[in-house]
């Protein structure tokens, strides 16, 4: 279905009415003239006629006008040949062509010296032209009028406006093919950049290409621009606060080295409360500074590529903890890229992965399919599990349920973020009842109004 | 076994240093990722410490062009960006552990013996064992798993590490000085002999064989 507001359909009527507008201006103009020109022969072979009629006539001693039959075309002799005709004197009954039989032509004489061109109409109703001049002979005024029945060329117009109709029909009808077959070939291009807008959306790409028509060129070119400077920007703020990250941890790093060292082992109070304070700020500057680089919906800093980055994460988690065994569930539906920032999902799927892995005892499920443009992702440990209690308090951020285990709570903390920035959902519950926790997650994969 | 640190950072380059040379290892500290991509090239760690946002080269090149030239080493990651794509990519580049700063020294010195450990398939935790003898790494003494218990001076234990950690393998003498001493040390290869006499003295005579003109044999089984 094209929508009312699609250039090709205004394209297509305007182009369509145009069309319709010439054909019908043009059958006019042709009729019209066809029929100008014909008159005029008709008429002007009309006046011959009467010329001829005018050297043939004479009047006899009553004043009557006389004819030298000899003179004069057959077809005035043949009843109703559509050939007429008629010289009226004005005290005599007119004299008639033999082939208008008991008619009589009906016109009002012109004055002498004058001619007048009527269209009447003639015996069994032929549309006639009528050519009628007034002279005088010898003193007498008489009218000659001669006639022609136009039927047989009012039926060659006829037949003429019918073929032009026809024929315009059929151009008509090749124009609007032709037409609609260009538009599609102009408009091609949009097709070709919809699709490529649809395929930056989904990641595979990350720049449209240029080779475009000119008229939306330009268009193109700004949103290029517009892309690049977004992963540029988001790539600079990112490096910055890495970099502000680097620049703050080792110092504090340092300073809790402090704490341990053997200077203060007298000094219980001072090293507590170092270690605690500097134990704070790292959590603070660690938290803030992960969440500052999320980069949440929107253009993606580069997209997550499920046959390249799971396997990566998955090797790189197996390396954090040798003794349990990571597996990988895909969903059928699942394609190879996620139009979701790789960054981020690493960061999400990492600290979940991570955070199962420390508390498993052999084994960790982790699954991924979409559903409904829906990603669902799930990821199962064998552990202890967490009690109902707990399980509504860990929804809670940043809480830590154990210290021992380092990073749960802030892992948590970013997942949730990462979630909320995601307008995603997670869930907790149990696996089973002998214990197990489940983290189940959802990410809407484009909140956008899908193009097509 | 013999370490090299590469880190900017000079204070945590040094304390680390100190506290990893405690711990009985040989530390060579590089301040830069040339210099670092260099010295793992040329000298024969048993294990390097990458920091990876070093100055004028970034830690994570450095370690892709040392496995791209076949460099084995374990390699230990610590990093100020703990993020996970960065973590994946450590790992995809060919680290063998990650550590995100902030940590405690003695977390890093832990992963460092266990990655050690690992690679030459002994247990986890912080003793080594070859045949009956038990040593133990955090107070640097050994035993013969009954009541036996010796001390061992600083450059004692790094020798009998390298040999338990190596037993029935021929160790050349250059090999040994290679593992037990960093760089700016006076390798006098007499020294060595002094300590293997030392060993023998405590542990034994026949636990290390000599070869002539080969070097020296850890017997783990006697």
């Amino acid at each position: 279905m094209m929508k009312s507001d699609s250039l090709q359909l205004r394209l297509g009527l305007g182009l369509s009415l145009s069309l319709i507008l010439v054909f019908i201006m043009l059958w006019f103009l042709i009729s019209h003239s066809i029929r100008t020109l014909t008159e005029g022969y008709v008429l002007s072979h009309l006046q011959h006629d009467v010329e001829t009629l005018l050297s043939a006539v004479q009047l006899d001693e009553k004043n009557r006008p006389r004819l030298d039959a000899s003179k004069l075309d057959v077809i005035y002799q043949r009843p109703f040949s559509g050939h007429y005709y008629q010289i009226n004197q004005t005290k005599t009954i007119p004299l008639r062509s033999r082939s208008l039989w008991d008619q009589t032509l009906e016109f009002d004489p012109p004055a002498t010296g004058q001619s007048i061109k009527r269209h009447v109409s003639g015996p069994e109703r032929q549309p006639l032209l009528l050519y009628a001049a007034s002279y005088a002979k010898a003193g007498i005024k008489i009218t000659i009028a001669v006639a022609e029945d136009l039927s047989p060329i009012e039926h060659d117009v006829q037949r003429f406006q019918n073929y032009f109709a026809l024929t315009a029909l059929l151009a008509f009808l090749m124009l609007l093919t032709l037409q609609h077959w260009l538009l599609k070939r102009s408009f091609q291009p949009l097709k070709k950049l919809h699709a490529e807008v649809q395929e930056l959306e989904r990641g595979n790409i990350d720049k449209l290409s240029q080779n475009v028509p000119g008229e939306i060129k330009p268009l193109v070119t700004e949103v290029n621009h517009l892309l690049s400077l977004m992963a540029e920007r988001l790539q600079r703020s990112r490096n910055t606060l890495g970099d502000l990250a680097h620049a703050l941890k080792t110092p504090l790093t340092l300073l809790r080295q402090l704490a341990d060292d053997g200077a203060l082992a007298g000094n219980e109070q001072i090293r507590t409360t170092l270690t605690q304070q500097t134990d704070k700020m790292l959590r603070l500057i660690n938290h803030s500074l992960k969440r500052a680089r999320l980069a949440g919906e929107g253009p993606a800093g580069s997209n997550f590529s499920i046959n390249n980055d799971i396997p990566a994460l998955l090797d790189t988690l197996q390396h954090m903890h040798r003794e349990k065994e990571f597996e990988f569930i895909s969903g059928e539906s699942l394609p190879d890229m996620l139009a979701l920032d790789r960054e981020d999902l690493l960061e999400l799927l990492g600290n979940l992965l991570d955070n199962a892995g420390k508390w498993a005892q052999h084994r960790i499920l982790f699954s991924l399919h979409i559903d409904n443009n829906i990603l669902k992702g799930a990821i199962e440990d064998d552990g202890p599990g967490v009690d109902q209690a707990n399980l509504k308090l860990l929804t809670r951020r940043g809480l830590r349920l154990d210290e021992s285990a380092d990073g749960h709570g802030l892992g948590l903390a970013i997942v949730k973020d990462i979630i909320h920035q995601y307008s995603g959902d997670i869930q907790f519950s149990k696996v089973s009842d002998a214990g197990g926790l489940r983290v189940s997650f959802e990410i809407p994969l484009s909140t956008r109004t899908s193009l097509s | 076994m013999r370490l090299l640190l590469i880190e900017d950072d000079v204070e945590l380059s040094r304390n680390l240093r100190k506290n990893l040379e405690q711990a009985g290892f040989a530390v060579d500290v590089a301040d830069n990722g040339i210099d670092g991509e260099f010295m793992g090239k040329t000298e024969p760690y048993d294990l390097i410490v990458l920091d990876l946002g070093l100055p004028q080269r970034n830690g994570l090149e450095v370690l892709k062009n040392w496995r791209e030239a076949g460099l084995s080493m374990l390699v230990l990651i610590l990093t100020a960006r703990d993020e996970w794509h960065e973590r994946v990519e450590g790992f995809r580049n060919g680290a063998d552990d990650y550590l995100g700063k902030p940590f405690h020294v003695e977390e890093l010195v832990a992963r460092i013996n266990a990655l050690i450990h690992r690679s030459k398939q002994q247990n986890s935790g912080s003793i080594i064992k070859a045949g009956k003898l038990i040593l133990d790494e955090e107070y640097q003494t050994v035993s013969d798993g009954h009541d036996l218990k010796l001390e061992l001076t600083g450059t004692e234990f790094r020798l009998l590490r390298y040999f338990m950690l190596n037993p029935g393998k021929i160790i050349s003498k250059t090999t040994l000085t290679e593992h037990v001493y960093d760089y700016d040390s006076d390798k006098d290869s007499n020294v060595i002999e002094v300590y293997i006499n030392k060993l023998r003295q405590k542990l034994g005579k026949q636990r290390i064989e000599t070869r002539w003109g080969q070097g020296y044999i850890f017997r783990d089984a006697l």
